[in-house]
């Protein structure tokens, strides 16, 4: 088949207007939340619904051309960026809520569902959905299915994959599979679980049955402010090892705090504070109130200077929306900011702290922390000036040594954001060549031509697939 | 000798013998005749490492439950696993088998609480997977393949989980009541914002008896006997060894199910979570109604992944996988 004859078809399949050609366009789709990276793509195919998807791909499969799924384009380890001069198949327009069942719990969801809008038309029910990721205002269920994505309220009920119940996926061949079930039980082979983090490696997601629960009888916030970041990092490891897991524990530093006292949701922080400590536990009544008190008494222990409790519920609601926000408010001191995710062992906090302050010292830059504590999981923000090439080389350079320092300690290169095109390199120092070779075991399996997302997460040989450069791109154009 | 150069050796003596070669425990859940080509996970040396601190814990796939808990219980941490036929299971059986416990409801699934594995396959030999630390999501999910997959394609050697603290109280009730209450003393039992450990039922329809199992904090179990009246201490009668199936069916039909399955099924009504013993060799046949009410069941005994029914692409999919990780057939058997 020759471009005209698929891109024919595919134009017959989903209709003329949702076809996208032109250059201009193109371009919009050639980048996401990574900012160090971007590819044009040889065309965006905007499918309907499960036919029309199903198509499209069976159209791709049979012409041998890449693609890759976009939800929101939200991804920071450049997961959407379509390298390979991949098609983009943009599921914007499969967007509803198609049911609600009460009874099992579930919302079934197609895949371009905005995370935010689920929680919105659940909790007039007295219901909600769990996985919170910062840019839920924005990025798609079919996304956070791809990226297994957390959220600050994922330490005590779970990431994305402890949330989904059954998903509908197009293979790579174009066929619809149903994986797992209403049931809250792995199948013997739990291609469910293996679909959940997959990056868009394995199929597209087309159908989500998502579990939803009910809103929390009670739930208390505390906010800890402290003078010395050492000092919050200490907190989170005790009441951790105190056996409390709270609804969600986060962490944000003094330069976060900068930023986010810069912002639109101003909570009005003291500017001499070091470190604050955001901690929500929720649950009935009396168990509330008994893991509130351990937890005053850790951060007393620990030398809170100062423990706030919110007045209302709004007040609360201002304290999350300028914790959510706190990304995008590092664009108020630095023209960019690289955002870096890694897991720690959470009893190593101080030291991890610690070490990334040194890394910023010797490569001078600023680095804002801001970040899922109670689970370990770092969020650096390198701040950085994109017109100063030197600053980006070591703003990388930075980056991948605070990777090293969370692998030294035991822990994990990415908790949330995936691999994408940006830690393939790191992937390797993480797994053996074994494992390496295991993963693309599944992949094959599931995608014998390699055609879903190309040269992305599976490192190939002994060096990584090169990523493509936006003028190779370009001249590459069809 | 170790594990790797164990099963290196016995994948040649299965191959040699055309026998497949197969993974055990404490042997409480399979049979093995004279001529089998076994790897006994039992052979090595019970190796336990708690990572207090941070509520993990690395156990060696021979560990049985039992040692496990008795060695984090200084810590004040446990993994909740309980097997209602009283097993004690080894934990490269437990996981291997894809077996959970009572537990489930307020605790969540054993899975899920996986966070690393070391795994042995024919075509590979041994690697890691997952990290060791309660968040990670650097490549695919592919602990999850070797988990309820019977050693179909690869043997656990090791397993890193998150432990749960040891609750500060915990206190049970019992009611005698009709099946068909069932739904509603559910209803008035349930708490908004957390499960309890478990709310287990079992009998005839007429006699039906429901145990709730409440694991917090004291204020709120003192808030709970206020309500709900005395405790109990009568503990579960455990289910008598043998064959069985378990899993879980959809909240929608837990009623219908559990008249079907009869009075010897064990069932959690908050999670569908369910254990139910059967005459040998049945097995397949209660599975098969399972999946008809679109739940998912395994058998409790035996090497058998039971994969009848599973739809054309799946199976592909499996063989595609069982071809590259392990291209002799070395491992296990399932129905295709
Ligand atoms: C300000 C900000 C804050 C963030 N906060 C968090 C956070 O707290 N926690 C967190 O985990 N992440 C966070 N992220 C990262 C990002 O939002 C998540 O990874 C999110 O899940 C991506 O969703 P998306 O719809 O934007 O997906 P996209 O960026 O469009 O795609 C991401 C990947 O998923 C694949 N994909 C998309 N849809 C499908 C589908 N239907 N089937 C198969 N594959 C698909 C794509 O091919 C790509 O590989 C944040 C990002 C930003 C910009």
């Amino acid at each position: 088949m020759n471009s005209q004859e698929w891109t024919q078809e595919l134009k017959t399949i989903v209709g003329v207007p949702y076809v996208i050609e032109d250059p201009v366009l193109l371009d919009s789709y050639g980048t996401d939340g990574y900012t160090l990276e971007k590819a044009r793509p040889r065309a965006v195919v905007l499918p309907a619904d499960r036919e029309q998807l199903s198509s499209v791909i069976g159209c791709l499969y049979a012409a041998g051309i890449p693609y890759v799924a976009r939800g929101a384009g939200t991804s920071l380890s450049g997961g959407a960026i379509p390298l390979d001069r991949a098609v983009v198949v943009h599921l914007s327009r499969m967007h509803q809520i198609r049911s609600v069942d009460w009874y099992n719990r579930v919302a079934y969801c197609e895949p371009g569902v905005v995370n935010r809008r689920l929680s919105d038309a659940l909790v007039s029910k007295g219901y909600y959905y769990a996985p919170d990721p910062s840019s839920q205002q924005a990025c798609t269920l079919g996304g956070n299915v791809a990226e297994n994505s957390g959220g600050p309220h994922c330490l005590k009920y779970g990431v994305t994959l402890n949330h989904i119940r059954q998903l509908e996926v197009v293979w790579p061949y174009g066929e619809i599979g149903i994986l797992g079930s209403l049931a809250d039980y792995a199948a013997p082979v739990d291609f469910r679980s293996l679909m959940v983090g997959s990056e868009g490696m394995l199929g597209i997601v087309s159908g989500i049955w998502a579990r939803i629960m009910e809103l929390p009888e009670e739930r208390a916030t505390t906010m800890a402010l402290f003078d010395d970041v050492s000092d919050a990092s200490h907190a989170v490891s005790a009441i951790i090892a105190a056996g409390v897991i709270p609804a969600a524990l986060e962490l944000m530093d003094r330069l976060a705090i900068e930023a986010v006292e810069r912002g639109v949701y101003r909570v009005g922080y003291p500017l001499d504070v070091a470190a604050v400590l955001l901690i929500e536990v929720d649950g009935p009544g009396p168990e509330v109130q008994a893991e509130q008190e351990i937890i005053a008494d850790i951060l007393k222990t620990c030398g809170a200077r100062e423990i706030r409790v919110p007045l209302s519920s709004a007040e609360r609601e201002l304290w999350w929306a300028n914790r959510k926000t706190a990304f995008g408010a590092m664009g108020l001191l630095a023209p960019r900011y690289y955002v870096q995710d890694g897991v720690i062992p959470r009893a190593r906090l101080p030291e991890a702290l610690d070490t990334i302050g040194r890394i910023a010292k010797e490569y001078g830059i600023r680095i804002a922390n801001v970040f899922h504590a109670g689970d370990g999981n770092l969020h650096p923000l390198l701040l950085y000036d994109d017109q100063d090439e030197e600053m980006v080389r070591r703003v990388r350079q930075a980056g991948s040594d605070i990777l090293r320092m969370c692998l030294d300690f035991g822990g994990s290169i990415t908790g949330e954001h995936g691999v994408g095109l940006e830690k393939m390199e790191e992937l390797r120092w993480q797994m053996s060549d074994a494992a390496i070779e295991a993963q693309w075991a599944l992949k094959r399996a599931c995608d014998p031509k390699q055609l879903a997302n190309p040269k992305k997460v599976l490192p190939v040989g002994s060096t990584c697939v090169a990523e493509v450069s936006w003028n190779e791109t370009e001249n590459n154009l069809l | 000798m170790t594990s790797t150069e164990a099963l290196e050796d016995l994948a040649r003596e299965a191959s040699a013998r055309r026998r497949p070669l197969l993974a055990r425990g404490n042997q409480r859940r399979s049979a093995s005749d004279l001529h089998d080509v076994i790897w006994r996970s039992i052979w090595e040396e019970p190796q336990v490492e708690p990572m207090a601190e941070d509520l993990l814990v690395t156990a060696s796939a021979g560990v049985t439950i039992t040692h496990l808990n008795a060695v984090l219980q200084p810590y004040g941490q446990w993994i909740p696993y309980q097997s209602p036929d009283g097993i004690d299971d080894t934990l490269g059986a437990v996981l291997g088998m894809g077996l959970d416990s009572i537990w489930r409801a307020g605790y969540g699934s054993l899975p899920d609480r996986v966070v690393a594995l070391k795994v042995w396959t024919p075509a590979l030999g041994t690697f890691d997977l997952g990290a060791k630390v309660v968040k990670n999501v650097a490549g695919f999910n592919l602990l999850r393949l070797f988990l309820g997959s019977r050693a179909t394609f690869g043997i656990v050697l090791e397993a890193t989980l998150k432990v749960s603290p040891i609750p500060r109280a915990q206190a049970r009730w019992v009611w005698t009541q009709t099946l068909d209450q069932t739904p509603q003393t559910l209803e008035r039992l349930l708490r908004p914002g957390k499960s309890w450990a478990y709310v287990l039922g079992q009998g005839t329809p007429e006699n039906y008896a429901v145990w709730a199992e409440w694991h917090g904090y004291p204020a709120m179990v003192e808030q709970l006997a206020h309500s709900l009246g005395p405790m109990t201490t009568t503990d579960l009668t455990p289910n008598a060894v043998g064959p069985a199936i378990t899993g879980a069916i959809p909240r929608s039909h837990l009623p219908q199910w559990a008249r079907e399955a009869g009075t010897r099924m064990l069932l959690e009504w908050q999670t569908g979570w369910f254990w139910l013993p059967v005459d040998d060799g049945q097995e397949d046949a209660w599975i098969a109604k399972v999946r008809a009410l679109g739940g998912i069941a395994v058998a409790t005994h035996g090497d058998r992944m039971h994969m009848k029914g599973v739809d054309a692409s799946t199976s592909a999919l499996v063989s595609r996988l069982k071809a590259q990780l392990d291209p002799q057939g070395i491992l296990g058997a399932w129905d295709e």
